[in-house]
């Protein structure tokens, strides 16, 4: 806000300012031409008046072109010193350096951002909203969190349901549940989604691959488990052959792209039971 | 997690709450289930052997997610290894159906 910007600026007077006159008031120096006259460090003067030799009017004269195109010019009557020299030549003994007194008081940052001053109301209702979106963002955060909470039981609910005592047990015991698949390999599925199947030795449930597949679009854990389990059990080689496999040694197998869908896995599965049903 | 009835207008067979289906690890005697899995967790569809319209609804949801690429699964009894689906069989007290399965 330009009055409050003045403002500040006056309240460096003590320190000595360009912004104002001799007399140390801000407003006349922006304003007051009448004073300009005893003074080269009036800036409204340096602006606006037709007389003065820094004027805006009189910057077609050799002495402000060069003051505008060199700022080498240590002329303490060039404009352009005015707005952007403040260490060199003898501008330590001119405080009329307008360039550092926005940059100092009225707030323009170093990366060519206005800091705007603004009134206690403004300042008050801004941080009004603030503390209203704040809480806005965090009821939906919790909003989230709890809708993903619900999800990853109502997930967990389902997977017990379909899991045996043993299976059950060991879940709750050690996070994880073993699984036979089809060829007679044993699997160890762990809690999470990606790379938490293990193909463990039958003995020393030491594992010597580790297989990467899952459900598409964003289930809960619960749910990825127990499609990884189905799929064990009913469709193993056809889960393998889709999944990323990484062994023990380092070495790495992708798996086949795009999705496995009930349509694919048709087209390669049995069904003897079903159509004989059907039949 | 959303739980429904094929035909939620019948008075006879009013739909299931929440809380109920939690307790119930399988459907009750003579009553299917759906359960779509999704990002709420699971969302249930029941449906009554006898009942003609609640067959063709869940039926319609089998096909529809079938033809979206989801995968089914009936779980058998006692939780032994079920099998894949590959049509809808309204007899099946408890099926899976889950979506496409992509390597991570």
């Amino acid at each position: 806000m330009p009055l409050t910007s003045i403002r500040d600026i006056t309240s460096n007077s003590t320190t000595g300012g360009n912004l104002y006159t001799a007399s140390g008031t801000a407003w006349t120096g922006w304003c007051d031409t009448s004073t300009a006259a005893s003074t080269i460090n009036t800036t409204w003067d340096h602006w606006s008046t037709t007389t003065a030799t820094n004027g805006i009017a009189t910057l077609t004269s050799v002495a402000d072109t060069v003051g505008i195109t060199d700022t080498s010019s240590t002329s303490s009557t060039s404009t352009f010193f005015h707005w952007v020299n403040a260490a060199t030549g003898s501008a330590s003994t001119v405080n009329n350096v307008t360039w550092g007194n926005w940059v100092n008081q009225v707030g323009i940052r170093q990366d060519g951002r206005v800091r705007v001053e603004v009134s206690e109301e403004v300042r008050r209702e801004a941080a009004l909203a603030r503390t209203e979106r704040d809480r806005q963002w965090r009821a939906e955060r919790e909003e989230r969190e709890a809708k993903r909470k619900l999800a990853d039981e109502t997930a967990m609910q389902l997977l017990r349901s379909c899991l045996s005592q043993e299976q059950n047990d060991d879940l709750r015991t050690h996070g994880h549940f073993f699984v036979k698949g089809q060829s007679g390999r044993l699997y160890r599925i762990d809690k999470g989604k990606h790379g938490n199947i293990k193909a463990v030795d039958p003995q020393t449930k030491v594992w010597y691959e580790s297989l990467c597949a899952a459900p598409r679009g964003g289930v809960p854990n619960g749910d990825a488990m127990l499609m990884q389990k189905l799929m064990l059990e009913t469709a193993e080689e056809a889960f393998r052959s889709y999944s990323n496999i990484s062994l023990k040694d380092g070495k790495y197998v992708r798996g086949k792209t795009g999705p496995l869908t009930g349509e694919e896995l048709g087209k390669v599965l049995m069904f003897p039971k079903q159509e004989q049903a059907a039949a | 997690m959303n739980v429904e009835t094929a035909t939620p207008s019948n008075p006879s067979n009013p739909p299931v709450r929440v809380s109920d289906a939690f307790d119930l690890p399988m459907p009750k005697a003579g009553t299917g289930m759906i359960h779509k899995l999704d990002q709420t967790g699971d969302s249930k569809l029941i449906w009554d052997y006898k009942n003609d319209v609640e067959v063709k609804a869940a039926k319609k949801m089998f096909d529809t997610l079938k033809k979206e690429g989801y995968i089914a699964y009936s779980v058998g009894k006692d939780n032994e290894p079920g099998e894949v689906m590959k049509s809808f069989d309204p007899k099946a007290e408890k099926i899976i159906m889950s979506p496409p399965v992509v390597g991570g």
